[in-house]
């Protein structure tokens, strides 16, 4: 053996020992699911609100059916433990159905997000929008403070949606559910996109003492708009006629404003003037044979007022017919008789009461997109403008967004990336 | 004392090597290894071939010899791949703000040569190589679907894969033709290219809204072709000597385009799972009919033959040599290589042998359906690169410290042919500008030379921007964070006889 032989060996081992300690496994570091939340939908969740849903239009059963997310931990044992968990009532936009949120990926961000512990697990409902006539913007039922309005109904053809949402349905789900809700202001909330976005906050506003977060899209959230936001819902009497080719028609015409799936704006407006300027306003009925729940309607209270009534729509069974009025005129102009009285005293600003800071301590969220169409950016932007500066100052925790080259954001495309944020934000505001 | 400069001028030598631009391999042998590839001058065994063929006319003894390196690509991405509006950035399914890394493997690369001093042609001095002038293998996985309408794909795991191998079998001569100071030398080349490629591209969703609303407006299109083909290659080279101490070599390498061609393409669909089935009914689309296709969350499969073009570089390179002693000689080395002559792949797909049957008439009710869905599945693929020439310095010295062992140090710059490139993929990481330093140790023992070397290559961190030049909102490179490092160990023989 050579003399330096072995200081050639150390040498290269150590080279050797060098090279492989440079070599170290590091993974692939791929994120792995850890699993699912093995809650599920509870998909016959339809429910009688009696007397709530009675002379809903094309709702002979008188049921309002949902879609609801029930966590594994608050299913019963063995595959859950019977707890109690926060509650989230979510409102589709005009023409969603009570799937319309799980098709926009709901019922996956739910397992994932409970799963990995980015949301608490919360039991979640998902309301229609009514497809009669495009939905009533989740309203019905009159606003009952208000004394310009004549009496209060009972059950109103578009369903008495004010004792329903943020009421009767929070005590439905306690009772299907074993009172696995937890009973609290802050483990309650409500979101909405669309038309849903406005029921979001009215249903916040009328039972105020009943949801602590919301969270919305945009939305008719301001019916006149503000100054150098434009105006709201009354720049879209336009084009609601001209849907029809009805602007500037004569009065016989006019009356033939017609419901069609192909004239979204048109059902807008019907089914809100249903909902708000309804022509019979007051329903007196009663149980002719009690045995069979029979109801029948002896007479009712009416809007005198023609210039704008529209006639011709029948409830169930034929025996009565309903009709409506319209905000506006065949010209496109405001009917103030209806709009000032009896849609604006339905809108947010009016309903947000100054003197009870009502959402005072309700965690508050929008999203809000430039390219969103129908004047509801502007609608949004007034009324987050209303929230957060005097006399309310409410912090408004504001998402602005925007679409993709191409795919702008004008209605609810982005929604799947948008409901991420929302269960994150109502998660975090029901707290511990 | 000598022993610990000997120790530590070893182990600075192994913090620092060389790897070439591209997918150039420039490391043959564990000289040229060590040196940091200034080898052009210098060139004193069969690896020669590769370096100056005009050097062969210098070695003296006929001899066989191999390598054995080991590559070890130790990569890291950090994706940033979303879609961009003016105000948001929405998720796509890659894993970003993430460190992902590439799967560990030590990748091996065989080499060897015959060099005959044969009495054929006067003083001609033959030789027969096989070894790699380009090789690169990197596999990705970075993709998951988005999770949504209830269903969950699984994405095979090489998803962003190029594993590329050319292999020389070189026939070499070199012969003096000026005594003492003039050499020539020739190789011609048969190219053997093997090619494995995967890629996910996003292709639009034809569905109408809101069939085709997020985040199902792109429907993932994941590739793979496997094929083979051959081509042929010249190089030449001279080596001059204007004094005794001092070598000069000067090469060239023209290698010509290969076309490569497969009989197993994979392209797959993942098309979107749409549960909303009522309103898929609504809209009209029932079983049958194509818009129910679209959203049924199926995988369409297709496998098809394919022809693609593989655009070697030319290159061309100047060394020099100085015996500084008796025991020390040191190299320097420039090659400048034509790079822009790659300009990635182009996939043409025919004589489809298999699409699901889900495109089948027996199952789309409409023939037109038939024909447009097929045409939409058989589009040719393209992965385009926007490489510029680049060129290479390299620095090297050789210490034969006693009859018994030699030891090697090199250093090189590397400029990257990517360095402005816009159409950046996981396919090709190269992030600029490298350094690499060297070094290794030779034994000689009787007729036998035996060591290892190794080698450290640095790439610097690279972030790549989204850029969507045409405006059809999907991203012409693949943005996010790269980072590289590659080490390079070599373990080599060779027997003279």
């Amino acid at each position: 053996m050579p003399k330096n032989m072995k200081k050639i060996s150390a040498l290269t081992l150590l080279l050797s020992i060098a090279l492989v300690s440079s070599c170290k496994d590091r993974g692939t570091n791929i994120p792995v699911i850890s699993g699912l939340d093995r809650g599920g939908p509870w998909t016959t969740g339809n429910h009688v609100f009696s007397p709530q849903l009675r002379w809903q239009f094309d709702n002979l059963l008188e049921l309002m059916p949902m879609w609801v997310y029930i966590p594994q931990v608050a299913a019963d044992p063995p595959l859950g433990e019977s707890r109690p968990v926060p509650l989230l009532i979510l409102l589709a936009p005009q023409g969603g159905d009570q799937f319309y949120f799980a098709n926009h990926g709901l019922e996956i961000l739910l397992k994932e997000m409970i799963a990995d512990g980015t949301i608490q697990p919360m039991l979640v409902v998902c309301v229609p929008s009514d497809p009669a006539f495009g939905g009533y913007f989740y309203a019905g039922g009159y606003n009952f403070e208000h004394t310009a309005k004549v009496n209060d109904s009972i059950s109103p053809t578009t369903g008495n949606y004010d004792n329903i949402i943020g009421k009767d349905l929070i005590s439905y789900l306690d009772n299907i559910t074993n009172f696995r809700v937890l009973d609290s202001r802050q483990k309650r909330g409500i979101g909405g996109v669309g038309n849903g976005a406005y029921g979001a906050f009215r249903a916040a506003l009328i039972h105020d003492t009943t949801f602590g977060s919301i969270t919305v899209t945009d939305g008719p959230l301001d019916f006149d708009g503000a100054p150098g936001l434009g105006n709201g819902l009354i720049d879209l009497f336009d084009d609601a006629l001209n849907e029809q080719n009805l602007l500037g028609a004569n009065n016989s015409l006019f009356k033939t404003f017609d419901s069609s799936s192909l004239w979204p704006l048109s059902k807008m407006f019907i089914g809100t003037s249903f909902a708000f300027s309804p022509h019979d306003t007051v329903l007196y009925d009663r149980n002719s044979n009690p045995n069979a729940q029979l109801w029948v309607i002896d007479s009712t209270e009416i809007i005198t007022d023609t210039t704008t009534l529209i006639p011709g729509f029948t409830s169930r069974g034929a025996t009565y017919r309903f009709d409506y009025h319209l905000p506006f005129t065949s010209n496109g102009l405001i009917h103030p008789p209806i709009w000032n009285i009896l849609w604006m005293t339905e809108d947010l600003e009016n309903l947000l009461d100054t003197t009870t800071n009502k959402l005072n301590g309700v965690n508050v969220w929008i999203a809000t997109s430039s390219e969103a169409n129908l004047n509801y950016y502007q609608q949004t932007q007034s009324w987050i403008n209303t929230l957060t500066n005097a006399p309310y100052n409410y912090p408004v925790t504001v998402r602005n967004y925007q679409g993709v080259p191409g795919n702008p954001a004008t209605g609810d495309q982005y929604l799947y990336d948008l409901l991420r944020e929302m269960l994150i934000f109502h998660s975090e505001s029901f707290g511990n | 004392m000598k022993f610990i400069c000997v120790v530590l001028f070893s182990l600075l030598v192994l913090t620092t090597g060389v790897w070439a631009g591209g997918f150039e391999n420039n490391n043959v042998g564990l000289k040229a290894t060590a040196l940091g590839g200034a080898f052009r001058a210098l060139a004193d065994d069969w690896t020669a071939a590769y370096y100056n063929p005009a050097a062969y006319a210098l070695i003296p003894d006929n001899q066989f010899g191999g390598n054995a390196a080991f590559n070890h690509y130790r990569n890291e991405l950090i994706p940033n791949y979303r879609r961009i509006s003016p105000t948001d950035a929405f998720e796509t399914g890659f894993f970003n703000d993430r460190s992902i890394y590439n799967p560990h493997e030590i990748l091996s690369n065989p080499s060897g040569g015959l060099v005959l001093r044969a009495p054929l042609a006067g003083e001609t001095v033959f030789g027969f190589s096989i070894y790699q002038p380009f090789d690169y293998n990197i596999t990705w996985t970075l993709f998951r679907p988005l999770t949504a309408y209830s269903n969950g794909y699984k994405f095979p795991g090489d998803q962003y894969q190029t594993n590329l191998d050319v292999v020389a079998f070189q026939l070499s001569a070199g012969r003096e033709f000026k005594e003492e100071q003039l050499y020539l030398g020739l190789g011609l080349e048969l190219l053997r290219a093997d090619l494995i490629f995967t890629e996910i591209t996003f292709r639009d969703n034809p569905m109408p809204a809101p069939f085709d609303d997020r985040p199902y407006e792109l429907i993932p299109e994941w590739t793979k072709s496997d094929g083979y083909g051959w081509g042929f290659g010249v190089r030449g080279g001279l080596l001059w000597k204007p004094t005794e101490r001092v070598n000069v070599g000067i090469t060239a390498h023209l290698p010509f385009d290969i076309n490569i061609s497969g009989d197993s393409s994979n392209l797959n669909f993942y098309l979107p799972d749409v549960a909303d089935t009522a309103a898929l009914r609504a809209a009209g689309y029932t079983i049958g009919t194509i818009g129910f296709l679209y959203a049924s969350g199926a995988q369409i499969n297709a496998l098809a033959d394919f022809e693609t073009k593989l655009q070697l570089p030319p290159s061309a390179g100047i060394g020099v040599a100085f015996d500084v002693t008796e025991k020390l000689t040191v190299a320097l080395d420039a090659q400048y290589m034509l790079w822009s002559q790659f300009e990635g792949f182009n996939f043409e797909y025919g004589n489809f042998s298999q699409i699901s049957r889900l495109v089948d008439t027996s199952l789309l009710v409409d023939a037109a359906d038939t024909t447009y869905t097929r045409d939409w599945v058989t589009q040719n693929t393209s992965h385009p690169v926007d490489w510029e020439n680049s060129g290479r310095a390299m620095l090297g010295a050789q210490f034969q410290a006693t009859d018994l062992f030699t030891l090697y140090a090199g250093g090189s710059i590397d400029q990257s042919p990517a360095r402005n490139a816009t159409q950046f993929t996981p396919n090709f990481v190269d992030t600029g500008d490298k350094l690499g330093l060297s070094g290794g140790i030779l034994f000689h023992i009787n007729e036998w030379d035996f060591g290892i070397a190794s080698s450290y290559t640095s790439y610097p961190e690279l972030t790549i921007p989204a850029i969507d030049s045409d405006g059809d909102g999907v991203d012409d490179s693949f943005p996010g964070t790269y980072k590289a490092d590659t080490y390079e160990t070599v373990l080599s023989f060779i027997y003279r006889f």
